[in-house]
């Protein structure tokens, strides 16, 4: 299989991770490091790998920062190292290295401050962060996702969690098996471990069929990355790349752990060169992909390497084993020059001639799942661990992850996990202690990814950031890919070390998902581009767009923003009448018995006294007495009210009832329900209103007695409310949806002779600001409260309780200086929306700019405002600020046209 | 998102996925009705007998199905909106659009579309399917799922992308 790396032509095999096809290349350099810009090779094989993260194009698609040794090579791949100016072998920047002790931990939080960090931000931000994004192309294709269930989640199918697997399926529960491998067998494949006189591949694959013949599932290529409350995990299940993978949220009812543990590296002076490995990579590589991983190898290993070692001679290597951790030789240099790793010397005078170290310094178990549950851990002196503790009752660990590092025993205790026991803890041999010491005369590395030494944690211990989170914040240890894989321990360690405590006071950071990195395809799944947040459809939307709407959202609904010209629609509503869609507008239904006095708790104004057929405007409060909405509310009968709501509030308002519904009153004698879809509403506003509804003969009295403003009549299955938001007279008409276009029709061609005109939100927008009526939550804000609009009435005399009442009382609620609802009146261009009010010639704001707009009406600008005391400021003049300009304008009351409320009637 | 030009809806009464093992329409079921209050008092009213929950089968043209602990969709029958007695009834007839899920690759389907299992009954047939809010429910061989009609034609778009991977 061909493919390239940094323009280099090389081969691979099928089978081969890019990793493995690189190893079997010999490219030892494979990045460079993230700050320092040093060389650096392979150290791991699977998850935990630091160094080699790649930009990976195949058939013309760029996929940054893959990790090559989780990334199955295909042919045609073109690979390219990341962080470095030029290619992983030569790369400019390297000079940094030189300059590490100027550019320790956290120098970027005491440089760059003068004269401004926006000044150096550029070039650091185009230094920093790995792989490059390819601007120019599509979206990768939507990863699919689904939902599993079962009883029994096992993750890991080492021999562990096959065993469990097994055991568990065969007992007659619903099991699925998940491993992130492609196939079955995990860390006896990498040992080549032979289990009953087979080999591991055969043995696993033996196991896996008996699985599936007791009816379990097993998913391979999957990564179980998070772990969250009531037994869902979500797993990633890889696909062909570059395709992302698929996300599975399965929820199980209880889950064993055997995700089995992860090699230490041991932390002496240049650990980093390419050329050093871990020893269970080193295996990985020789027994998964029949890759020796040098010619001339030394192990330095805290444990017994004698089976390894005997491995990589059986396959042509050199190999001399040396005995690592406390009371044993320290490495005291690592010897490389030409880009090639030379030896290594120990201080028992000894020089190791190598061109590999495979590196062990004990085992970490993969803790990751447990701890995002919210499981704690505990420490163990006999494998200077940390492992899970008893606290999870759902979930059971297992084997390494555990502790129980052999064999035998992870399987005998995998058979009582599978009956649902928690098996007891093995004590085991203990291990040599192989901690990184202090005080080193160069650097060596706790953190391969992050470019972070023990100089570092020395530093960070220094400037007293010695709690284990300071330190990571400090430090960046065990950020990113790593997540503390392989940095935590020996990060904790040096740490321990320098505050002469033992291990665990130190503690561990916490533990979020995900255990690995996830593609953000994977986890959007189908909801993107056009499924992304999609907005609601007007039924009547295809004769919007054939009478030539543009069509806009607005608060989560698309609708008519302008049918030709937004003047020219302000202009008809004022002179003759124009017909809206008002669908959106909330009805939501009240009912029972208690319904009336629900409202008046509801809302600010009283409104239980309103009679059936009646409407009245008022405010719902959050409980601190800021305005949530407002709106019309209808008295249908006397048992049944209509919440008529903001249009893009309608679900909040309904869960809002709903939540006071059961919170305060008896849920059997009030009752909520949202029916805004079942309704089209269609508005006829204007002084030609009234007449073109006479012409339309809907059968109601439309005289000022019979059907005043703030009226309902329901009438052959349309409800006709006169109300407005324009300030001239209006009738909503809501029909049923499907009659909609019927009416719609009906009423362009009736309003022909009235000098009809179809009307957008932009129209809208500009009327009800001509008349100083509010959109909340653009003419109010967090603070605002009604009186701060002038509603002063129900605050002062309402008797009854309401929500957000007692708030209005507050000293803050009462201050003169609050925000209020002005108008301001300027000469020229509109005031910007957001331009900040200030005294003239002060800097400081006092409010600032709501709405503004050009007022057709009037023929000049007009805005609306929150200004600080606004409301006792009439006709005082203020500057409005905004990206360095000042405009003069004089506060005036809201309401511009028609002050008096007599086109209401006209 | 403000200025995203958006095609025009499709038009779902023609609407027809048809994947292997697994095809998708929608119908009018006739009348439904969206009642609130004493469930029993609801269903008296109507001659109902039950209301169905998850994975609740109805079936014939007239039922019930439990939307929420004292909610309810009444199909097949309808009723003035307004205050009972005993009961609130809401029009919901342009209210919901009803989608048709049928064949074998239903079991499938439920998979993708949310956290929906056969063996797992729910009192209520209420879900939310990625943000969108559903009734679903076995009627006869068939699974019906309404959606709220203004969000109807961005979840037919939703169903076409997550059962686009489907098998039979």
């Amino acid at each position: 299989m061909n493919f390239t790396f940094d323009g280099m032509d090389l081969t691979g095999r099928p089978g081969d991770t890019i990793a493995a096809a690189l190893l079997r290349a010999q490219v030892r350099i494979v990045n460079r490091s993230f700050k320092y810009h040093r060389p650096r090779g392979l150290w791991g094989a699977w998850v935990e790998e630091p160094n080699a993260i790649l930009d990976v194009t195949l058939n013309g698609v760029r996929t940054p920062n893959c990790r090559a040794t989780t990334t199955p090579l295909a042919a045609g791949m073109a690979i390219e190292s990341v962080n470095t100016a030029l290619t992983a072998r030569r790369d400019p920047l390297a000079v940094l290295d030189r300059f590490a002790r100027f550019i320790p931990a956290a120098f970027y939080y005491k440089t760059f401050l003068w004269p401004s960090w926006h000044l150096f931000e550029p070039t650091i931000r185009k230094m920093a962060g790995l792989g490059r994004m390819d601007g120019t192309q599509d979206f990768v294709p939507a990863a699919p996702q689904r939902h599993e269930t079962a009883e029994l989640l096992v993750i890991g199918a080492g021999p562990a969690g096959l065993e469990a697997a097994l055991a568990a399926a065969r007992a007659g529960l619903d099991v699925v098996l998940i491993d992130d491998r492609d196939t079955p067998g995990g860390s006896l494949i990498d040992r080549a471990e032979r289990l009953e006189g087979q080999s591991p591949a055969d043995w696993a694959a033996a196991l896996i069929s008996a699985f599936r013949a007791a009816g379990g599932r097993y998913l391979p290529a999957t990564t179980a990355f998070g772990a969250y409350d009531h037994g869902l995990f979500l797993l990633a299940q890889r696909r062909d790349h570059p395709a992302a993978p698929a996300l599975i949220r399965l929820r199980a009812d209880r889950a064993i752990l055997a995700t089995g543990a992860i090699e230490r590296p041991l932390t002496f002076v240049d650990n980093d060169r390419p050329g050093i490995l871990s020893l269970h990579a080193g295996q990985a590589y020789l027994n998964r992909y029949g890759v020796l991983a040098g010619q001339r190898i030394a192990i330095l290993s805290t444990g017994d390497a004698q089976t390894a070692a005997a491995q990589f001679r059986a396959a042509g290597a050199a190999v001399e084993v040396i005995e690592a951790g406390e009371g044993r030789a320290e490495v005291e240099a690592v010897h490389w020059s030409a880009r090639h790793l030379r030896g290594l010397s120990l201080s028992d005078g000894r020089r190791i001639d190598c061109d590999t170290i495979l590196a062990s310094g004990g085992w970490t178990p993969a803790v990751h799942l447990h701890c995002q549950t919210g499981g704690k851990l505990d420490w163990r002196e006999d494998i200077q661990a940390f492992v899970p503790r008893a606290d999870r009752p759902q979930i059971l660990t297992i084997g390494a992850a555990a502790g129980t590092f052999a064999t035998d025993e992870a399987r005998s205790d995998a058979l009582i996990a599978a009956r649902g026991d928690r098996p007891a803890l093995r004590a085991q041999d203990p291990v040599r202690k192989a901690w990184p010491q202090l005080g080193q005369p160069r650097r060596a590395w706790v953190d391969f990814q992050n470019d972070v030494t023990v100089k570092d944690v020395e530093l960070a211990g220094r400037e007293n950031m010695r709690a284990v989170e300071h330190l990571k914040r400090y430090t960046t240890l065990g950020m990113a890919n790593d997540q503390g894989k392989i940095s935590n321990m020996p990060g904790l360690a040096t740490m321990a070390a320098i505050r002469q405590v033992p291990i665990p006071e130190i503690g561990t950071t916490t533990f979020r998902p995900p255990f690995d990195p996830v593609s953000l395809a994977t986890l959007a799944g189908p909801k993107r581009e056009a499924l992304f947040a999609p907005p609601k459809r007007l039924v009547l939307e295809p004769l919007h767009r054939a009478a030539g709407a543009l069509m806009r959202e607005y608060g989560g609904w698309l609708r008519p923003a302008v049918y030709t010209d937004v003047e020219a629609e302000v202009s008809a509503a004022r002179d003759h009448v124009t017909l809206f869609d008002g669908s959106p507008l909330g009805k939501i239904d009240v009912y029972g018995p208690d319904a009336a006095r629900f409202m008046d708790f509801i809302y600010y104004n009283t409104m239980g006294n309103l009679k059936p057929g009646r409407a009245r405007y008022g405010f719902l409060l959050t409980e601190g007495g800021i305005i949530f909405d407002d709106g019309i509310l209808f008295r249908q009968s006397e048992h049944h009210f209509s919440v008529s709501c903001s249009s893009s509030h309608v679900d909040q308002v309904a869960n809002m009832l709903d939540l006071w519904r059961q919170d305060q009153f008896d849920p059997d004698r009030v009752f909520i329900q949202d029916a805004t879809p079942h309704w089209a509403t269609l508005t006829l506003a204007g002084p030609k209103a009234r007449a073109l509804m006479a012409r339309l003969d809907f059968g109601i009295p439309l005289d000022d007695a019979s059907m005043p403003h703030l009226s309902v009549v329901q009438k052959d299955g349309m409800r006709i409310a006169r109300v407005s938001f324009t300030g001239d007279c209006s009738y909503e008409i809501s029909v049923p949806a499907r009659a909609a276009a019927a009416l719609w029709q009906r009423i362009v061609t009736t309003g022909r002779d009235f000098g009809l005109a179809l009307q957008g939100v932009e129209a809208l927008a500009i009327l009800r600001m001509e008349k100083g009526l509010i959109f909340v939550g653009k003419d109010t804000d967090g603070t605002t409260m009604p009186h701060d609009l002038g509603f002063a009435a129900p605050r002062e005399k309402k008797p009854v309780e309401f929500v957000g009442k007692r708030s209005l009382f507050t000293e803050t609620a009462s201050r003169p200086d609050r925000l209020q609802l002005v108008g301001l009146a300027c000469q020229g261009a509109p005031l910007p929306v957001g331009g900040h009010a200030t005294a003239p010639g002060q800097p400081a704001s006092q409010g600032y700019v709501t709405s503004s707009a050009h007022s057709p009406t009037l023929g000049k600008p007009i805005a609306l405002a929150l200004i600080a005391g606004g409301l006792g400021r009439m006709g005082e003049e203020v500057e409005v600020y905004h990206l360095g300009q000042r405009r003069r304008a004089t506060i005036c009351p809201g309401c511009f046209v028609d002050p008096e409320w007599e086109r209401l009637n006209a | 998102m403000l200025d995203r030009d958006w095609p025009a809806p499709a038009d779902l009464s023609a609407f027809r996925l048809e994947l292997p093992g697994l095809t998708v329409t929608t119908i009018d079921p006739g009348a439904m009705t969206l009642v609130t209050g004493q469930l029993d008092a609801a269903l008296s009213h109507f001659g109902l007998d039950q209301t169905h929950g998850w994975p609740g089968k109805a079936s014939g043209p007239s039922y019930a199905i439990r939307t929420g602990i004292d909610r309810a969709l009444v199909v097949g029958h309808d009723l003035a909106g307004g205050w009972h007695g005993a009961f609130g009834a809401t029009k919901a007839s342009d209210a919901l659009t009803t989608f048709v899920l049928q064949g074998p690759a239903m079991s499938a389907a439920l998979l993708r579309l949310g956290e929906i299992s056969l063996t797992r009954p729910s009192v209520s047939a209420t879900f939310l399917f990625a943000g969108y809010r559903g009734v679903l429910y076995r009627h006869e061989a068939a699974l019906r799922l309404h959606v709220s009609r203004p969000l109807a034609p961005a979840f037919a778009g939703h169903l076409e992308a997550v059962l686009a991977d489907i098998t039979a």
